[in-house]
């Protein structure tokens, strides 16, 4: 507890100035309240942050002019006078009393209006958050064909409302907190109470309890402070830019995380079946979905493999392709001069290289990024003979099946394993590939996201319920009358037996 | 399922991926060098008189519910005993791993790296593999379900590459028996069923132990249904004379056949990478008891302790032989022995003098 | 610290001697076919092995060169040693796994021991595909390999796909590595395929009659389909048979034969051969019907009339001039009637001249073709 709101205004703004020296962006409005104007009283604010609008109409504007018309005398009512001015006066809905100075200094650097009035001994809290917002857009990062468009965007409170709007439902709690000891940053904490497991909800407060950090800038460095292993290349927690996947995916018993600033929401736990999934699969037919997600699971293997296997096969083992593709390949790569592993790095780290500035650089110049590394550089190294044209094809599969899967996190995870399975490749060959397989699987299989193990439903858990039908393919709507187990849910079925 | 428990059918994938290893390779020329064509009564013959000692295991745990076996052994046996039946088990996994981890070495220097050395491929096998060895027992048991889809995989696309190109007849004489070669038989297609007892460490952390055993049961019916399939496979596919020369035939079958379109030729590459895995299956769960089994004997803590400081131990062994010749006559002998007697005599003694005593408890 | 080392140790081991099987696949020789010869001089090198790889810069959109193979030939100890020798004249290492067809000259095939001994050689080995192709050569299997054929576009070489192709003619049977080894394995005779140089050509036609593992004649085409017709081995296949004062074509598009063996004083073997088929060539004439009952059963008996002969006389070859059990009685017998197999196994070869043979055709027309 620190410092209290004193009966002296002047005090108590010298205070307010002091803990904010130095801040210009903090304003000070000296109002004169109260029959004949004698009841000193300020408001302080942040000037970008409030909604001047409603400050000014609503506040100030009432407090100058209503007082003496209407017999408002602020004299008689000394003892409960802000409680007077918060019930008659201020037009504004959220008022609140707070005798903390700390609190106040909190509550003005995330955009409320602090009203002091002399002789009173605590202050009003005014909530005017009203900054610019970016507004509800589509999302960036994943879009649909079929589907809500609309995004979450930095405004903590614009979200929550989007998740709300989907689960009318006074169980959905909504848990404020903070964390940060400088940023403060706000965070929502989001489940339905009574599917939640209480052990999965209070994992996640614990670990929320024990960060002690000075900034949280963007919910990613949340994700790393509390998930399990942090020195996993996999991403052991979900995030989305959507709130129909949040709601869905409280609605499956689990916990959503959501981070003031960012337009990313944490969803816990996450495995291998839900980062594999995106929310359009849910929208499409489900012959459609069951085809893309086995392909995902294709994907995720090319991704992580094709080089790896072109350097086991070319510089290993020729004997395990047809002869004639044999022929070819050899054909192929007459002239060049590097071993393929040699020949796979230069492409794999130009490819990144193009995908790394591609990314940094929107709009035309982007375009021609794109255009000159992948036509230009890719027919050049070809025609001078660098590289061997299969080469090519490999590393284009390898981007192409690495953007296929709906999660950037574990794409990226892969492409980091691509190039350890490379050189594992280049010095033992297919049997090299088999030992990174091994390595992988062990690390996936000990991994686990909130002590949900992370390759459910493929290593037991809630394998015997029928999980698979919604990670592995996608079963019609209809058969999916039960929630997924992983998350233990309290509430199994989400649809009446028919 | 419930949280850190293990489910039931991670105990039938335990037991599949524990037993299917190296003994799978060779196990159709063994059995088909005693019996001839009748191999296969062999291979039925030991799969079944392993049931009883699985239900043995599983009568033990009910008997003495929520303890593990260590705590059983020490309650039924006097600790002394009890700790050298552990340091006999203890030397038979080692032997097991040695034998293995050298086989694999050789079967992968004869389909896939010729001159690399055996040294490399055991250490690089034997490190990868400790990282699972060093994980729970949960994780052995989410490995093996894993693994259990790729054996299962593995089994039929042998089938399917095999069933267009296979000559039937070879599979007769059908029932020409030769009695008296059935016990050396048998017991050398026991060789291949051992792996089983590594359910005396997880049974007593299953959640539902009513279906255990049936499950258990199955995983062994399953096993004895894939020896089947590889045995007529390799029989069909070489003909008994030549299926007597190959040293490890369920390989071996792969370079017979032939794709209609042929898009892959060689398939033995893709046989030898799934087979990584199955062997990755079998160590795993053995490394993890060796370690867990000398954290009991010793009274440490962790299992994963041991674990690095066994695996030079393995090492030395598995290159002891000078040759597969060697590694097959002297060592796979000597895990077949030691094997005798920690995967049977000590899983029936402990459960005779276990119902003994609990008989008399009653009384 | 200590796992830093360890970690340092580990890398290092990989780093400093590392990626030992490492070789480029274009820093290969694909071997495709093998030929291998008696060399007559006495000595260690007992072999003349030749081998055939494939010219990597004459494949592809950008061939370069007009070559499409290269020839290597040498005196050597065994199969492999060759390769060794080679390797004083050729820049890279051979590669085996492509390896496709085997030629046996027919010198060799001669020479049992020698055989014997190369046939195990390929057959331990790991490398080498054990659907590799064996044909014996009439000749040597030299000069077969050298021959350049005008048509030769395929990268597999003409031979492996003249066998592989052609799978369905009965002109000859392709035989593998382990089929060569099963049959001799089961009743000690095999047959492969015998190719031989015509002009600037190669043909494969016929058979060897390989007797533990020891060339002892040559089958012509027609006793090859007879052959192929007992042993189940027929796809599809024309035959000819003359028919009242023409001869008609019979397309077979289904072969069946079925073996039955009795044992009382003299083994009997009942050979059941079913044919099924359409007519694929009559003659046109006014009035000439075929879409007609009689006349088809008509054929059909000349059918099986001449294709019995065909197997009988085949048969009587096999029995009288060769003694070879090729038509698989030995086989059948081990298999379904073992208890008898293991009474008169040694005895086989005095015994199978006199078996007794009893064969019936059941040839069936299905269609005519498009025409009445």
């Amino acid at each position: 507890m620190g410092e209290i709101v004193s009966k002296d205004l002047n005090k108590n703004i010298e205070t307010l100035k002091t803990i904010f020296k130095d801040c210009d962006d903090i304003s000070y409005r000296f109002i004169e309240i109260g029959s004949n104007h004698k009841t000193q009283a300020s408001l302080v604010f942040h000037d970008g942050l409030i909604d001047k609008h409603l400050i000014s109409e609503y506040a100030i504007q009432i407090l100058l002019t209503t007082s003496d018309d209407e017999g408002f005398d602020l004299t008689s009512f000394k003892s409960n006078l802000l409680d007077t001015l918060a019930k008659e006066a201020i037009a504004i809905p959220g008022v609140e009393e707070e005798e903390d100075i700390d609190k106040i200094v909190d509550a003005v650097l995330s955009g409320e209006t602090a009203l002091l009035v002399d002789r009173a001994d605590k202050g009003l809290i005014l909530s005017s958050r009203g900054w610019a917002t970016r507004g509800i857009g589509e999302p960036q990062t994943e879009t649909v064909v079929r589907g809500p468009r609309d995004g979450f965007s930095e405004t903590l409170k614009i979200n929550a409302t989007l998740v709300r709007r989907r689960i009318r439902d006074p169980k959905l709690k909504v848990k404020n907190m903070q964390i940060g000891r400088r940023s403060k940053t706000d965070i929502s904490l989001m489940y339905i109470e009574d599917i939640v497991d209480e052990k999965l909800l209070g994992e996640v407060k614990k670990r929320l309890d024990d960060i002690d950090i000075d900034a949280i800038i963007d919910s990613s460095m949340l994700e790393h402070l509390i998930e399990d292993n942090y020195l996993s290349p996999f991403p052991q927690i979900e995030n989305t830019e959507r709130p129909d996947t949040v709601a869905a995916s409280l609605y499956e018993g689990r916990v959503a995380i959501l981070v003031d600033n960012t337009p990313f929401a944490l969803i816990v736990p996450a495995t291998i079946g839900t980062v594999l999934q995106s929310s359009e699969d849910y929208y499409s037919r489900w012959t459609i979905t069951t085809i893309i997600r086995l392909l995902r699971i294709i994907a995720g293997f090319l991704a992580t493999l094709s080089p790896a296997l072109y350097i086991a096969i070319t510089s290993f083992h020729p004997g395990l392709i047809p002869t004639r593709l044999t022929y070819y390949v050899a054909a192929s790569r007459i002239n060049v001069p590097f071993p393929a592993v040699v020949e796979a790095f230069l492409m794999e780290i130009t490819i990144e290289l193009l995908r790394e500035s591609g990314t940094r650089i929107s709009g035309p110049i982007g375009t021609t990024i794109g255009i000159v590394g992948g036509l230009i550089i890719g027919q050049a190294a070809v025609e001078a003979g660098i590289v061997s044209p299969l080469m090519i094809i490999i590393v284009a599969i390898t981007t192409i099946a690495a953007f296929a899967l709906p999660s950037y996190e574990l794409a990226s995870g892969l492409r980091v394993c691509r190039f350890i399975f490379m050189i594992l490749a280049a010095i033992l060959g297919l049997y090299g590939v088999m030992l990174g397989i091994i390595i992988m699987s062990t690390h996936m299989i000990r991994l686990n996201s909130f002590g949900i193990p992370f390759l459910s439903p493929y290593t037991g858990l809630g394998l015997e319920e029928g999980d698979l039908k919604d990670t592995l393919v996608k079963a019609p709507l209809q058969k999916l009358q039960l929630r997924p187990t992983f998350t233990f849910p309290k509430n199994k079925r989400r649809m009446k037996k028919r | 399922m419930k949280r850190n428990k293990i489910s039931n059918i991670q105990i039938k994938a335990l037991i599949i991926t524990s037993i299917v290893g190296v003994g799978v390779l060779s196990l159709p020329s063994d059995v088909a060098l005693i019996l001839d064509n009748d191999g296969w009564i062999a291979i039925v013959l030991s799969g079944l008189i392993t049931i009883p000692f699985i239900v043995m295991i599983d009568r033990i745990f009910k008997m003495y519910p929520n303890k593990n076996f260590f705590q059983i052994g020490r309650e039924v046996l006097s600790p002394i005993l009890f700790d050298l039946f552990l340091i006999i088990i203890s030397v038979y996994v080692i032997l097991l791993l040695a034998y293995t981890t050298r086989t694999f070495a050789e079967v992968i220097k004869a389909y896939l790296l010729e001159t690399t050395p055996t040294e490399i491929i055991i250490i690089t096998m034997l490190f990868a593999v400790s990282y699972i060895a060093r994980g729970k027992l949960e994780d052995i048991a989410r490995m093996a379900l894993i693994i259990y889809p790729i054996i299962i995989g593995f089994i039929i696309f042998l089938l399917v590459i095999n069933l267009p190109n296979m000559d039937y007849t070879h599979i007769y004489p059908i029932f020409d028996i030769k009695f008296k070669a059935m016990p050396k038989a048998t017991i050398a297609a026991l060789f291949s069923y051992i792996g089983y007892e590594f359910i005396i460490l997880a049974l007593p952390y299953v959640e539902d132990n009513k279906q255990t055993l049936s499950y258990s049961l199955r995983g062994m019916f399953f096993i004895i249904g894939i020896y089947l399939i590889i045995f007529f496979i390799t029989l069909s596919q070489y003909g008994i004379d030549q299926l007597k020369r190959e040293i490890w035939p369920s390989i071996a079958v792969i370079k017979e056949v032939d794709l209609p379109g042929y898009f892959l030729e060689n398939l033995d590459g893709i046989i030898m990478a799934a087979w990584v895995m199955v062997v990755f299956g079998t160590l795993g769960p053995f490394l993890y008891s060796s370690g867990l089994i000398l954290s009991n004997l010793l009274k440490t803590k962790t299992h994963s302790f041991f674990i690095p400081y066994l695996l030079p131990i393995i090492y030395i062994i598995g290159l002891l032989p000078e040759n597969m010749v060697q590694a097959d006559e002297i060592l796979g002998n000597m895990v077949n022995y030691f094997a005798i007697v920690s995967i049977m005599a000590i899983p029936a003694i402990i459960f005779i003098v276990g119902y003994i005593k609990k008989r008399r408890q009653k009384v | 610290m200590k796992r830093k080392i360890l970690l340092i140790l580990i890398l290092s081991m990989f780093f400093l001697s590392g990626c030992w099987d490492m070789v480029e696949i274009n820093q290969r020789l694909f071997v495709s076919s093998i030929g291998i010869d008696l060399n007559k001089e006495s000595g260690m090198n007992k072999y003349i092995v030749t081998y055939v790889y494939p010219n990597i810069s004459a494949i592809g959109k950008n061939a370069s060169e007009k070559t499409k193979k290269f020839v290597v030939s040498t005196p050597c100890s065994s199969v492999f040693q060759a390769g060794k020798e080679f390797s004083t004249k050729v820049e890279f290492p051979f590669y085996y796994k492509h390896l496709k067809v085997l030629v046996i000259g027919e010198d060799l095939a001669k020479e049992d021991k020698l055989l014997r001994q190369a046939i195990d050689g390929l057959n331990r080995d790991t490398k080498i595909n054990k659907k590799v192709q064996v044909l014996v050569a009439e000749g040597k299997a030299k000069d077969i390999l050298m021959e350049k054929p005008t048509t030769e576009r395929v990268t597999d070489g003409t031979i492996y796909n003249i066998l592989k192709d052609n799978k369905s003619a009965s002109r000859f049977t392709p035989q593998t590595l382990t089929e060569v080894i099963k049959d001799s394995d089961f009743c000690c005779v095999t047959l492969a395929p015998r190719i031989m140089k015509k002009d600037k050509e190669f043909q494969i036609s016929g058979g060897a009659i390989l007797k533990n593992y020891k060339f002892i004649g040559w089958i012509g085409e027609k006793e090859n389909r007879a052959l192929a017709l007992m042993r189940n081995k027929v796809k599809i296949e024309l035959i000819d048979i003359p028919y009242k004062d023409t001869i008609i074509s019979y397309t077979v598009t289904n072969a069946d034969s079925n073996k039955e063996v009795l044992i009382d004083d003299e083994i009997n073997v009942d050979l059941n051969v079913q044919l099924e088929g359409y007519l694929q060539e009559y003659i046109i004439e006014e009035g000439n019907s075929v879409y007609n009952q009689k006349v088809l059963k008509d054929m059909e008996k000349a059918i099986e009339k001449g294709v019995k002969k065909e197997i009988e006389d085949t048969i009587d070859l096999l029995q009288n001039k060769y003694n070879a059990d090729l038509i698989g009685v030995g086989e059948h017998l081990s298999k379904f009637n073992s208890k008898e197999w293991h009474k008169i196994k040694k005895d086989w070869v005095n015994i199978f001249p006199d078996v007794k043979f009893n064969v019936t055709v059941d040839a069936k027309i299905r269609r005519t073709g498009l025409t009445k």
